[in-house]
């Protein structure tokens, strides 16, 4: 088979793969930013209880390769009788993983507000939620979107470790693409372009936001 | 103490709407803030030494020392930004709480401006000075927005108000600053060194504000470096030093006749610093 041939025929399996891709990625980082938040706001707590589990979740999912912990939700957790499709599986071990280290990010950009931001929501008569909400969040998400597209970006290639779930995202089609063609070269040069078609996209839509946010203050 | 004293001449130096208010309003009801006992200490160094403060309605109290004296640190207590150690504060006859909901609705009634405004960076004049009324007392945007045009109006700014505070000077953002504290209608306004981190020539701006609030009968209390303004704007001059309240009484009583050595050497070392 030549190349064009290829092509041709294995195109829109290929555009099938990066489009569960794109789609698991973008849930897994959903809850990531949600589970992010939450421990990040736990993280800097004064409770001394919500800090310890704030920082166990970091530190377990931030020292262990994602390949483990996907594997613990996609094994694991059938043997203990929680039964869930490849796709909610995927989700929920990107996210879990992105999840501790979007807390990082989250925090340290809560913290890199002048604390005097705080001070004078409080003086205002504000309570802790509601002046994180009105005062903090909005100065801290201008300077969090960067870092929150690196880790979009990093999240996106990870996602390929996802294919072992079964899970026919981009690569998982590339492995059986692979396997019928006998074209491993073909292939996965082909799967890795469209990788980075998807990583550029992201880089490109999010300085535009980026250069937008900047005109707007 | 001599707060009595104190609160009644104060009331008979300033204005005569102020006086009357005084007067009229119920003795005990008229004190504003009251603080006991303040000690406060940061690990093993002690920066307030057992205050007791008493500030009336209608009250001018200047906190004057030298840096280090724990004056900004008695004002953060008085709003719960601090706790003391021990003793307690009272806003209107009741202690500030320790629980955080209900400390925030005592806050409301405490109005405070910071030595470095602290303003809002991504709201505008106008928004700084509406957040807290629609978002905290639960005002509706229209009363709020028209209240927010009356102060910047009185601190003449209403050409400002749809300006960010990157957007304007030093000045203007503490102006801007007291307006926003203005529009919870605290029972007392507590400014802490509100022209410290101001160019000398946008100090006369902010001061001009401070001493029409006076004169309008809004009990506050000022930290401050600027002893002629003190002098001019006070009911009561208290002097700290080390943490501990040297000595206070009427301005007048306090720059020209000065009880203790301490305040002496203070006053004459701030004397030959401005000459």
């Amino acid at each position: 088979m030549d190349l064009a041939t290829f092509v041709v025929r294995y195109l829109p399996f290929f555009a099938k793969g990066a489009l569960i891709t794109v789609e698991v990625t973008l849930c897994g980082l959903l809850l990531g930013l949600v589970l992010g938040v939450i421990a990040a706001l736990m993280n800097i707590s004064t409770i001394g209880v919500l800090r310890a589990i704030g920082r166990l979740y970091t530190w377990a999912i931030r020292g262990t390769p994602l390949l483990v912990q996907i594997f613990i939700i996609y094994a694991g957790l059938p043997q203990v009788g929680v039964q869930l499709t490849a796709f909610v599986s995927g989700v929920i071990a990107l996210g879990i993983n992105s999840g501790a280290y979007i807390a990082e990010i989250v925090r340290a950009g809560i913290l890199s507000i002048d604390p005097g931001q705080m001070e004078a929501a409080e003086s205002l008569g504000m309570t802790y939620g509601l002046a994180m909400r009105r005062i903090i969040f909005p100065q801290a998400y201008r300077r969090l979107l960067p870092p929150i597209v690196n880790e979009f970006v990093a999240l996106l290639k990870d996602s390929s470790l996802v294919s072992v779930m079964a899970l026919t995202e981009l690569m998982r089609v590339g492995q059986q693409v692979s396997s019928s063609t006998l074209m491993p070269m073909q292939t996965y040069v082909m799967v890795a372009l469209f990788y980075l078609l998807m990583t550029t996209v992201i880089v490109f839509i999010s300085s535009r936001i980026e250069r937008r946010l900047e005109a707007r203050s | 103490m001599l707060d009595r004293d104190g609160g009644a001449l104060g009331g008979g130096i300033r204005a005569g709407g102020t006086a009357a208010r005084v007067a009229t309003a119920d003795p005990v009801d008229a004190i504003v803030l009251r603080a006991r006992g303040i000690q406060k200490s940061f690990g093993s160094n002690e920066v307030l030494k057992g205050i007791d403060v008493e500030v009336r309605q209608g009250e001018v109290v200047a906190i004057i020392g030298p840096s280090g004296s724990g004056k900004s640190t008695l004002l953060r207590c008085f709003n719960g930004l601090e706790t003391p150690t021990s003793g307690t504060v009272e806003v209107l006859g009741e202690p500030l709480s320790r629980r955080k909901r209900e400390l925030a609705k005592q806050r409301e009634r405490l109005g405070m401006v910071f030595q470095r405004f602290n303003l809002f960076p991504h709201l505008t004049a106008l928004e700084n000075i509406i957040e807290a009324p629609v978002h905290v007392k639960g005002m509706d945007k229209a009363s709020a927005t028209a209240l927010a045009r009356e102060l910047l109006a009185k601190i003449g700014l209403s050409d400002k108000a749809d300006a960010y505070p990157s957007k304007l000077s030093g000045g203007q953002q503490q102006r801007v600053a007291i307006a926003r504290a203005l529009a919870m209608q605290p029972a007392v306004l507590l400014l802490d060194e509100p022209t410290s981190a101001l160019d000398p020539e946008l100090v006369g701006e902010v001061l001009q504000v401070i001493q029409q609030l006076a004169q309008e009968g809004m009990t506050m209390v000022l930290v401050t470096h600027e002893m002629a303004f003190a002098r001019r704007v006070a009911d009561r001059v208290i002097f700290m030093a080390d943490g501990r309240i040297v000595e206070e009484g009427p301005p007048e009583q306090f720059f020209e006749r000065p009880q203790s050595d301490r305040t002496r050497q203070f006053l004459r070392d701030v004397t030959q610093r401005e000459a």
